[in-house]
């Protein structure tokens, strides 16, 4: 994530407060859609669907302004748009994803997110799956589009948890192998593994003409190592310990995780795999923007 | 209370442990960046933590090891406040003159010999011993230390020379009536090598074993000094207004090579000078010829430009230039025919007489046949010369002994009348230069094939001499005698030879004076090679007396019927100031004598006597030992080994001579350094903790 910012609205840790997914999926999406200037949150095709009252920054060619001269009302027409939109949001529940240092683990990031990504989607008229795993696929969702379909999936993601080692590669290649439809891959995922075979994995999607969107989750202490003097860290996947002077390997650390990274961002960009690098500090609208922007190109 | 602060030793290596257990645990998604990192990085982190841990360990250890006020005591420590005798050894060579650096080794002598008595307090006693102090003086041990500064303040460094080994028994012997119980000798000097001979070797028996002795070297190396180490007339006799040369010899002893102005002076006015260029280590013979415009008793001062050490750049001599000199002809085959005389061409060639009959030569010659010579008083000739004389008798050679031996000058030269058998037997001891064999002939006669140019005979004569058209038809083969030199040489035999016998020399011409036998009497070059013949070999009427520095010199005196008072004036002194003696001269064979001991300066000195109420003069040079011009020195390690000295201390640098003896009798205070330690461990230890371990 390249430029980090703090939105005063969408902020992950105040929304961490809500509890309720659906609540915080809704809050986000909705807030984030009508700050745009062009809403995306409805299709605008020839089938008159409803009138919605206006909001800023929707597009005024839909402005009627035959009810504003008439009631002094200000409404938008709304079109129904067809969808063949299928999207699965890939979420990595590996022991490595609990990881949190101020509060918010990268998990429960990663749920936020899916979380608005659903509701965002089932308002497009999208279809959305959902699989969990780990060092293997612990749970698999198939794609639909409904209101009842969005609140399962809701509550699948509010009962999963982190544990585990990671099998990052092996989950996909087997999801890609069963996936028959062709659509949108969204991986949400810290991709500690193997980084030739996460690749493979993710080239897998795109053989079968997936579009594929990574949010590379970390938490900002994973890439900066904030710590002074000696620690000791105990390995959440594997339970190993080590100790070391923060401050002294801070410069090296810091150096072979941009490594890390730098080869994920050039392996995606040859791939034509949609890269962010997310911490779990950033506000979600970035992630929606990304979904979005795949979206288009990929009608 | 010391040992508790030993023990904060112990809180660093808490502290350090502590802060390795007080390692926060942070559950973290993963370690596979970490084990990424260089592990060399986290080992040398411990190795840096490890190192402050050892810096603060040596700061406390350092400061507590200071409070105990360690000492590290010398092998001669006899206790604090231990009285103390010392004998300083102060070597006044005239070596010690010697300039390094714009200071002479004697002031930096003095300036150690002060340090001593500074580190000295009352109830100790000091010796003084001057290296070339009289033997029979022994030093005796004082307890006045200021006397001793007074003392030690006004010693003058001499022009004398002295062996080491007299100066350090005195030295051992004043300490041994020392009542105090620590004992110590002091050797203040250049450790010149001609100073510390194998006799000081034998003083091992007599030096106590554990007696502390400090060598203090205030030598070093002298990097530009050229010594005068002679300076000699070449011919024996002087005469007003003819050429004399002075053979100088020089040694540079010195570390450069130099280019150096000589001198000569006749009186005190400067008569020639040249250019010398001598090489470092070098040695140099050169020649000066200066020409005497009067005669008598004249003072001669040959000098070097002043360098680092001038002591050596200067001799004098004194030399009686004559205006008439009387030789004595023993003509061994006279005859009624002048041309047909033996000692024709001789003569004439010692006298020559002008065109005019005016007499030109110094030289006046008596010609006496053999039966005269007896009667003769040799005494009174500078030279004899026999020519052609058949034999020779024990008394003739009981003489001639005497003569030549006293100085005087024998000139022979041989012919047809002279018997081998005779000569052989009586002069072949210790007076002839050779055994005569058989004569050589020659029909067509041979050449001289070869001549000593060098030498003083022949160096003022490389102009004249020509031998290609010299032809000698007889001579007597000679086989020289060990000791002679050859001066000139024929194609099949010696010519001319030298022999030196006393204070005398002998000149053996083995063919004849007269044309009989050669043809050299014709030739241009015979005139001034007989002359200069009779230069070398003669003597002076007086002879120049010259002593070495500190001899004393004796000096025979007319007769003059009472008591003779001498007077003696030193160099540059005149009538006007005090005489550094009056001696009254002691009757001797001949008239008087007198023995003049206060020659402790260089130069021309006078004695001043009278005669029948006439104001009478001698003159006597006086020079320094040139052996002292060797400034090559001993290591201080190798005298501490000759002297045999368990406890010796070498003290290279006189200033720190005080610090040196304070430690040998105290011990060396270790605090200092440990609190200096301390400080650069606390830098040290901010560096590493603040700095290079936070990098």
């Amino acid at each position: 994530m390249r430029g980090r910012f703090k939105s005063k609205y969408y902020d992950p840790q105040k929304l961490a407060r809500i509890k309720n997914l659906q609540l915080l999926a809704r809050t986000v999406v909705e807030g984030y859609i009508s700050g745009l200037h062009r809403s995306p949150f409805k299709g605008f095709s020839s089938e008159f669907a409803e009138y919605r009252e206006y909001l800023p920054g929707d597009d005024l060619k839909h402005f009627d302004w035959r009810v504003f001269a008439r009631s002094d009302k200000r409404y938008v027409r709304q079109y129904e748009e067809e969808t063949n939109l299928t999207c699965t949001l890939l979420l990595d529940a590996s022991g490595s994803m609990a990881f949190g240092s101020d509060g918010l683990s990268k998990f429960e990031y990663g749920c936020y997110l899916a979380a608005t990504l659903t509701y965002l989607m089932i308002q497009q008229r999208d279809q959305v799956g959902l699989v969990i795993f780990g060092q293997d696929v612990r749970q698999r969702i198939p794609a639909r589009n409904s209101p009842a379909h969005m609140k399962f999936l809701l509550e699948q993601l509010e009962k999963a948890s982190p544990e585990g080692e990671t099998g990052i590669a092996a989950s996909l290649h087997a999801i890609a192998e069963t996936s028959t439809r062709r659509g949108l891959v969204i991986l949400i995922s810290d991709l500690i593994d193997d980084q030739d075979g996460v690749m493979n994995a993710l080239n897998h999607f795109r053989h079968d003409r997936n579009e594929v969107i990574v949010f590379n989750t970390f938490d900002p202490a994973e890439t900066d190592l904030p710590y002074d003097g000696l620690v000791e860290l105990l390995d959440l996947e594997t339970g190993r310990k080590m100790q070391v002077r923060a401050d002294v390997i801070r410069r090296d650390y810091r150096e072979k995780f941009q490594q890390f990274v730098r080869r994920y961002q050039s392996d995606c960009a040859a791939s034509r795999v949609d890269y962010q690098l997310v911490t779990t500090d950033a506000p979600f609208e970035l992630m929606l923007a990304a979904y979005l922007n795949q979206r288009e190109k990929f009608k | 209370m010391i040992h508790l602060l030993w023990a904060s030793l112990a809180v660093p290596v808490l502290i350090h442990l502590v802060h390795r257990r007080k390692a926060r645990r942070i559950p973290f998604s993963t370690l596979r960046f970490v084990r990424m990192v260089d592990q060399r990085v986290a080992r040398r982190q411990r190795l840096k933590e490890l190192l402050l841990l050892a810096l603060r360990l040596a700061l406390l250890a350092a400061l507590i090891g200071a409070l105990y006020r360690p000492m590290i005591r010398s092998a001669t420590f006899q206790g604090a406040g231990v009285r103390t005798a010392a004998a300083i050894v102060l070597d006044n060579t005239y070596s010690m003159r010697a300039v390094r650096e714009g200071t002479r080794r004697f002031d930096r002598a003095l300036k150690a010999a002060g340090q001593i008595l500074d580190g000295l307090t009352h109830g100790d006693a000091v010796s003084i011993v001057l290296l070339d102090g009289p033997a029979d003086a022994p030093a005796e041990l004082s307890t006045a230390l200021a006397g001793l500064r007074s003392q030690i303040d006004s010693v003058q460094c001499g022009y004398g020379t002295a062996e080491a080994a007299g100066a350090i028994r005195r030295a051992v012997q004043s300490l041994a009536q020392a009542t105090q119980a620590r004992k110590e000798i002091y050797v203040i000097s250049d450790f010149q090598r001609v100073s510390w001979t194998a006799a000081v070797e034998e003083l091992q028996a007599e030096l106590a074993e554990d007696m502390p002795v400090f060598l203090v070297d205030v030598g070093g190396e002298v990097g530009e000094n050229v010594s005068l180490d002679s300076a000699e007339f070449g011919l024996k006799v002087q005469v007003a207004g003819a050429a004399s040369e002075v053979f100088c010899t020089l040694s540079n002893t010195g570390a450069k090579n130099v280019e150096r102005e000589l001198s000569l002076f006749l009186d005190g006015e400067k008569v020639a000078e040249q250019n010398v260029g001598i090489a470092a280590g070098g040695m140099l013979t050169t020649s000066l010829r200066p020409i005497f415009g009067r005669t008598g008793e004249t003072a001669m001062e040959v000098r070097l430009a002043p360098d680092e050490l001038d002591a050596d750049n200067a001799r004098y001599a004194t030399v009686t230039v004559h205006d008439r000199l009387l030789a004595l002809l023993v003509n061994g085959d006279a005859s009624g025919a002048p041309y047909l005389d033996e000692t024709l061409y001789v003569d004439l060639a010692l006298s020559a007489p002008s065109v005019g009959g005016r007499v030109l030569s110094p030289i006046e010659t008596r010609t006496v046949t053999p039966a005269e010579f007896l009667n003769q008083r040799l005494q009174d000739y500078a030279c004899v010369l026999l020519a052609n004389v058949p034999r020779v008798s024990d008394l003739w050679v009981e003489r001639l002994r005497r003569y030549v031996t006293d100085g005087g000058g024998l000139i022979l030269f041989l012919g047809d009348r002279v018997d081998a058998a005779s000569y052989n037997p009586m002069l072949g001891g210790d007076l002839l230069p050779g055994t005569l064999g058989d004569v050589v002939e020659s029909a067509e006669g041979v050449r001289v094939r070869r001549y000593d140019g060098t030498h003083p005979v022949f160096h003022a004569l490389a102009d004249y001499v020509n031998v290609e058209r010299t032809r000698v038809e007889r001579f007597f083969g000679v086989s020289p005698a060990e000791g002679t030199g050859v001066l000139a040489e024929l194609e099949s035999g010696p010519l001319l030879l030298e022999r030196k016998v006393g204070a005398g020399i002998v000149l053996l011409w083995t063919s004849s004076a007269d044309m009989d036998w050669n043809n050299l009497p014709a030739r241009p070059f015979f005139l001034p090679l007989l002359h200069q013949m009779v230069y070398y070999a003669g003597r002076p009427t007086q002879r120049g007396e010259s002593v070495t520095v500190g001899m004393p010199c004796a000096l025979d005196l007319p007769e003059t019927g009472g008591a003779l008072e001498v007077a003696f004036y030193g160099p540059g002194q005149t009538e006007l100031d005090e005489p550094l003696a009056v001696l009254e001269a002691a009757p001797a064979e001949g008239g008087g004598r007198v023995e003049f001991s206060g020659t402790g300066q260089p130069g021309v000195y006078r004695a001043l006597y009278s005669v029948d109420g006439a104001e009478q003069a001698r003159l006597f040079a006086v020079n320094v030992d040139p052996r002292e011009s060797q400034l090559d020195c001993l290591a201080p390690q190798e005298v501490a080994q000759m002297l045999g000295a368990r406890f010796a201390k070498v003290v290279r640098d006189p200033d720190e001579l005080a610090l040196v003896v304070r430690r040998e009798r105290e011990g060396l205070p270790l605090w200092d350094y440990l609190f200096a330690l301390a400080i650069v461990v606390a830098v040290a230890e901010s560096f590493v903790g603040n700095v290079w371990l936070r990098h």
